[in-house]
């Protein structure tokens, strides 16, 4: 007989998980501190969380919730509505961009510099910045769209069109048509590198750090010309519709004072 | 009835040996990742650390606090509906019917965005929203959003078949016995429609669960209010691989315990007793 009449529902069960359930949700009851809400770009990702840990240290009470990730994600997503308190963008683009929205309150400050170096497996093909144009190397940048890649492309230009340092002009179209993946922000490209997947990759000086903070192994680091390169200066804003405007105020100040500084610079950023 | 003797089937069919490597390779192929996930992450020393670290801990929070009020939300508004859907034999309901499996074909980006079009500060009705007070996008609010649009059709689709198999005609019997419709309801036709009503309610969990694309495009990626478990895998694989395997286990687990637990529910009931 496939059915039967005295089916109940599994009462005792479904009871014992309900209450389960309502001691998971009473004990998410969120707590009384106040939060700030920063958006940074994600190659301030190891430096912003040390400067959040000093502020809540400095500010007793004071939560700082960060959300790293590409600049421009961000910038759109703050277009769409995200309540945020501070933008920290990876370039002066995507902080122009939400400016002209007019979700800016003030002018945005300069508060860090950075550069780009080319990151490469230490048993891979990649030994020096020509072999990044050779045929059959794997090669990641940033997408167009993020500032890291903006920045990588801009690198790769300015490298064909040096004639001194004997690269051709067709170097940058070379290492374009080795690109495996356009990743959509700093940390992700710096992560395909490091797990392997491609033989090098173009990212942030202050990966450099990064990499030796977290013990990453096996990976050299290519510079390049400091007349090619770029300077990539990092601005940071209040935005309008802050939550907590006197807090945001504040942590901007600390991220400018001597002390946000040091962290930066601990972490491989120079000053703007 | 018969039952079929597999082992039988793999020696004399012709299509059991076809059968058989295909099963053979269809475990190798879901169960090599599982298994190299497993083993990478057995082979470091800080998994503890990583599981207990306080942004794990937060986002698994989060994770289970929304995944919880979804699936409330489409049980006790899913169920009445998926009754009526079952119920009814129209051009309407089809096409109701239609609209209800959308989100299973539909790219979760695509719902993110959809959604963000809907709600948000530029979007159909997001400015009339906040205008009242009510801001969704980017909040905790628009997680549950997220997971209710992409996670309903599994409990809607399945409770549907629970209610159309078979139980129309002990309802009809009950009322021609007089019994009322509410009670006809809640003793007959509930009970025997429970065995897909879980397993729809486990599949749509684990969904709810796994939710990342839309949840990013209309959420956000923010600590301890819109980065659920899988986002917080993301970001800390931007950091991290040790701790984004860690998480990734973690995940698995609780996604696995959830259906385990669901599938106990329904085959207690059957097999039991």
């Amino acid at each position: 007989m496939p059915y039967s009449i005295n089916f109940t529902l599994p009462i005792k069960q479904v009871k014992i998980l309900f209450i389960l359930f309502l001691i998971l949700i009473v004990s998410c009851g969120g707590d009384n501190r106040a939060s700030l809400r920063v958006f940074a770009a994600s190659s301030l990702t190891g430096a912003f969380k040390d400067v959040a840990r000093a502020f809540e240290a400095e500010n007793s009470g004071v939560e700082v919730k960060l959300d790293f990730g590409g600049s421009q994600r961000l910038r759109s997503q703050l277009e769409f509505g995200a309540k945020a308190d501070i933008f920290a963008s990876a370039d002066s683009i995507q902080m122009d961009l939400l400016v002209a929205t007019n979700l800016v309150s003030g002018t945005p400050t300069a508060f860090a510099s950075n550069a780009l170096v080319v990151i490469a497996n230490s048993n891979g093909p990649v030994k020096n910045l020509s072999d990044l144009g050779k045929p059959e190397v794997r090669v990641v940048l940033g997408q167009e769209s993020v500032p890291v890649g903006a920045y990588s492309r801009q690198v790769l230009e300015n490298l064909s069109n040096d004639v001194g340092l004997g690269l051709g002009s067709g170097f940058k179209d070379d290492v374009l048509a080795n690109l495996a993946s356009g990743e959509p922000n700093a940390s992700l490209a710096f992560q395909k590198v490091v797990l392997g997947e491609v033989a090098a990759g173009i990212v942030y000086e202050t990966d450099i750090v990064f990499a030796s903070e977290t013990g990453v192994s096996e990976m050299s680091f290519i510079a390049i010309p400091k007349k090619a390169n770029v300077s990539a200066m990092y601005p940071i804003a209040l935005l309008k519709d802050a939550p907590e405007p006197e807090l945001a105020r504040a942590f901007v100040e600390f991220v400018l004072s001597e002390a946000g500084q040091h962290i930066l610079d601990a972490h491989g950023f120079s000053s703007p | 009835m018969a039952t079929i003797n597999s082992l039988g089937l793999l020696r004399s069919h012709p299509a059991g040996i076809l059968g058989g490597s295909g099963a053979v390779l269809y475990v190798l192929f879901i169960g090599l990742p599982v298994i190299a996930l497993l083993v990478q992450c057995t082979q470091q020393s800080d998994f503890l650390d990583a599981v207990t670290g306080d942004s794990a801990l937060t986002a698994l929070r989060l994770s289970l606090l929304t995944s919880i009020i979804s699936m409330a939300v489409v049980v006790a508004l899913g169920t009445p509906f998926a009754y009526l859907l079952a119920r009814s034999d129209n051009m309407w309901a089809r096409v109701v019917d239609t609209l209800v499996e959308l989100p299973l074909v539909l790219p979760p980006v695509v719902a993110g965005v959809a959604m963000l079009m809907a709600f948000g500060r530029n979007g159909l009705i997001g400015p009339g929203l906040e205008n009242i007070g009510i801001t969704i996008p980017f909040t905790t609010t628009a997680v549950v959003f997220a997971q209710i649009f992409v996670a309903s059709p599994f409990f809607i689709r399945a409770a549907k078949l629970g209610f159309q198999s078979g139980a129309k005609d002990f309802e009809d019997i009950a009322q021609t016995l007089g019994v009322s419709p509410w009670r006809t309801f809640f003793r007959i036709t509930l009970p025997l429609a429970a065995p897909a009503m879980f397993t729809g309610l486990g599949l749509a969990w684990a969904r709810a669960l796994s939710e990342f694309g839309a949840t990013m495009m209309f959420a956000g990626n923010l600590t301890g209010e819109t980065q659920t478990m899988p986002l917080a895998i993301m970001s800390t694989m931007e950091t991290s691989l040790d701790d984004a395997l860690a998480l990734s286990v973690m995940l698995l687990a609780g996604s696995f315990l959830v259906l385990a637990l669901l599938g106990m529910l329904t085959r207690r009931r059957w097999h039991g007793r």
